[in-house]
């Protein structure tokens, strides 16, 4: 029992060195970290010992949970950018490495081995995409072509432009809207809440405190405004409530207790986002033409560019997001490893204790 | 309206599992076996209206119901009982948490009912947003239960203190074993679900990862649970100190799922469910 406390406090405290030096490293720079981190693989074999230990993977573990919430209660922190986090997540993935080279036996099974190697190759590529990950905005208007992309840092445009090696045309940009089409809402008078919505459709009914609302059918109805002037055509909801059959005008409410009706037109929400882009090599040659919609980017050469962006008061405007991310490829091929390493581990038998003879 | 007739056979599941486990309690074992079967079939119909009204939702709407906080509480139900069905339906005092669990998420649900209906944005249309959410809610679904052995292992750490095999399903079960293998099926669920989303998120958003507080706490919830795997192979940690470790395990998954619209950082999130 005693060995494992001290076990406990030997994995906080070399975690807690780790950390240090990353702040210590976040000062000079990163090859040093590696360099320690390196140090500690070829340590004497005790430290071999307690890295090795389920207790502390264990704390380790636990400590970057701490400081993921930690993080996330405040992104001000800055707790993901900084080398001591990024110091602690590289122990882990240390101790993933020391575990396969040192305490795998065959009879360990293939699935301790693929989870663990999973998980230094996500880091790695966690890694890559640190060091490597170029991304930016393109800024297009319809006809124009740019080879420039404005710099994100943070998540956030900053107001720096770099080259890119090819250069992108947008040749068309085109917004898809859901229907407009028209409703009939149900607001609760005395909270000004809305209750339901009733989709203009015959047969469609809802319930709101008790009232049973039926629509029925639009019609067109011929409205003179004023006597000798052309009739207006308004667009009228024949609608039931609790069995009473009645009318609601398009934009005038029509009130029953504590609840109003009104009959709205809804304004479709974008479907979707279209550039059609042309890719131009940097010998001038067209390359690719290709639209490009959310969920589905074009790819070439190394670089993913993304319909990212669009200006409701510009509509020939658009933003294609391009980013180059060569850690991208190390780090899926970790996690799938992760998915075929955790899943092989699924047994269906039922979890019922061995009866002793 | 199915939505409140769902809502009252599960609760109507939870009475007649109390029943059951009161009738277990009482040393009644045919009478608490055949309630127990009343709300087998009780929670099997919750399943079937709870499918009914995403099948009716999807033929409305043309996309898959996974869009509103509302349409994944109905879809969570809809994982919890069948996982129960499958892993745990012969334990009175399962199905009595599981039917409560699902009363509770049922209930939420009427507060974060939808008004209208909603339509998918750009980035939610992809391939990509059916098995990701399949499969996460599947590995809820499995940690659920295991949480549920959790307790039950702390209420009973010894099988020799059972009143009745009606209750826990078998005279001999060792609910560690139960925890874990629940884990097992879980934790692969949600290693895979990360995947899933991190596929999605490289092409919607061009970054595999992002530190956005939803994966954050998707990345919590999985370390809890590799703690967990962890310190089940160390020697000095008692089988009462994984239980604990499994139900944070479960709170990490709930706050994942519900509480990280609340935190101060969630408006940045890219990932929170619509809650108009």
């Amino acid at each position: 029992m005693q060995a494992t406390w001290k076990n406990y406090l030997l994995s906080l405290a070399v975690a807690a060195v780790t950390a240090l030096v990353g702040v210590v490293a976040q000062a000079t720079s990163l090859p040093w970290l590696v360099a320690i981190l390196a140090g500690l693989l070829a340590a004497p074999g005790p430290v071999r010992k307690v890295l090795t230990s389920f207790e502390f993977v264990a704390t380790v573990v636990l400590v970057l949970t701490l400081a993921t919430i930690v993080g996330t209660f405040d992104y001000a922190l800055n707790v993901f950018e900084s080398l001591w986090f990024l110091s602690l997540s590289g122990l882990i993935g240390l101790s993933s490495l020391m575990c396969v080279l040192f305490k795998y036996r065959t009879g360990k099974g293939a699935t301790y081995l693929i989870v663990h190697l999973s998980i230094i190759i996500i880091l790695v590529g966690g890694g890559m995409k640190m060091q490597m990950k170029r991304q930016g905005m393109v800024h297009l208007l319809e006809g124009q072509a740019s080879s420039e992309m404005q710099v994100f840092r943070n998540g956030q445009p900053v107001d720096e432009y770099v080259p890119l090696p090819f250069s992108i045309r947008l040749d068309r940009f085109n917004v898809e809207f859901y229907d407009t089409a028209l409703e009939l809402y149900v607001f609760r008078q005395e909270t000004q809440e809305q209750a339901a919505v009733l989709a203009t459709e015959p047969g469609k009914e809802t319930t709101v405190d008790g009232v049973r609302i039926k629509f029925l059918a639009l019609r067109d109805h011929p409205f003179v405004p004023t006597p000798g002037h052309p009739p207006v055509k308004m667009i009228l909801a024949e609608i039931e409530v609790d069995g009473q059959k009645g009318f609601v005008m398009e934009g005038r409410p029509v009130t029953r207790g504590n609840l109003a009706l009104v009959l709205h037109k809804k304004q479709g929400e974008p479907k979707s986002y279209q550039s059609t882009i042309t890719v131009v090599d940097d010998q001038g040659q067209e390359v690719v033409t290709r639209s490009v919609v959310v969920n589905d980017p074009l790819i070439y050469g190394g670089w993913w560019l993304y319909q990212s962006n669009w200006d409701p008061q510009n509509l020939s405007y658009s933003g294609i997001l391009v980013v180059s991310d060569p850690g991208l490829y190390v780090a899926l091929g970790g996690l799938v490893l992760l998915a075929i390493g955790t899943i092989a581990k699924i047994r269906f038998r039922k979890p019922r204790k061995e009866v002793m003879p | 309206m199915t939505y409140t007739l769902m809502f009252f056979v599960y609760v109507a599941a939870t009475v007649v599992f109390a029943a059951s486990v009161a009738m277990a309690v009482a040393k009644k074992e045919s009478l608490a076996s055949a309630l127990r079967w009343v709300g087998l079939v009780a929670i099997v119909a919750g399943v079937g209206l709870a499918v009914t009204m995403m099948v009716q939702s999807w033929v409305e709407t043309g996309h898959p119901p996974f869009r509103t906080l509302y349409q994944s509480l109905i879809f969570f139900s809809v994982t919890v009982g069948l996982v129960f069905l499958f892993a745990a339906h012969r334990a009175a005092l399962m199905g009595l948490g599981t039917a409560l669990f699902i009363v509770a998420c049922l209930g939420y649900g009427f507060i974060k009912r939808d008004v209208e209906l909603v339509q998918l944005p750009p980035a939610l249309q992809s391939a990509w947003f059916i098995p990701h959410v399949v499969v996460y809610f599947l590995g809820y679904a499995a940690l659920f239960v295991s949480f549920v052995a959790s307790i039950l292992y702390l209420v009973f750490p010894r099988e020799k203190k059972l009143p009745s095999i009606q209750l826990v399903g078998s005279e001999t079960v060792d609910f560690n074993a139960w925890t874990y293998k629940s884990v097992i099926f879980g934790y692969a669920m949600i290693s895979a679900g990360l995947i899933l989303g991190a596929l999605w998120a490289k092409f919607a958003w061009g970054d595999w990862w992002s530190w956005d507080p939803k994966e954050n706490w998707a990345l919590v919830t999985w370390l809890v649970y590799t703690a967990y795997l962890h310190f089940r192979l160390t020697s000095g940690v008692t089988p009462r100190t994984l239980a604990w470790i499994s139900i944070i395990g479960f709170a990490a998954v709930m706050f994942t799922y519900l509480g990280v619209n609340y935190l101060p950082s969630a408006q940045q999130a890219l990932h929170s469910y619509t809650m108009e």
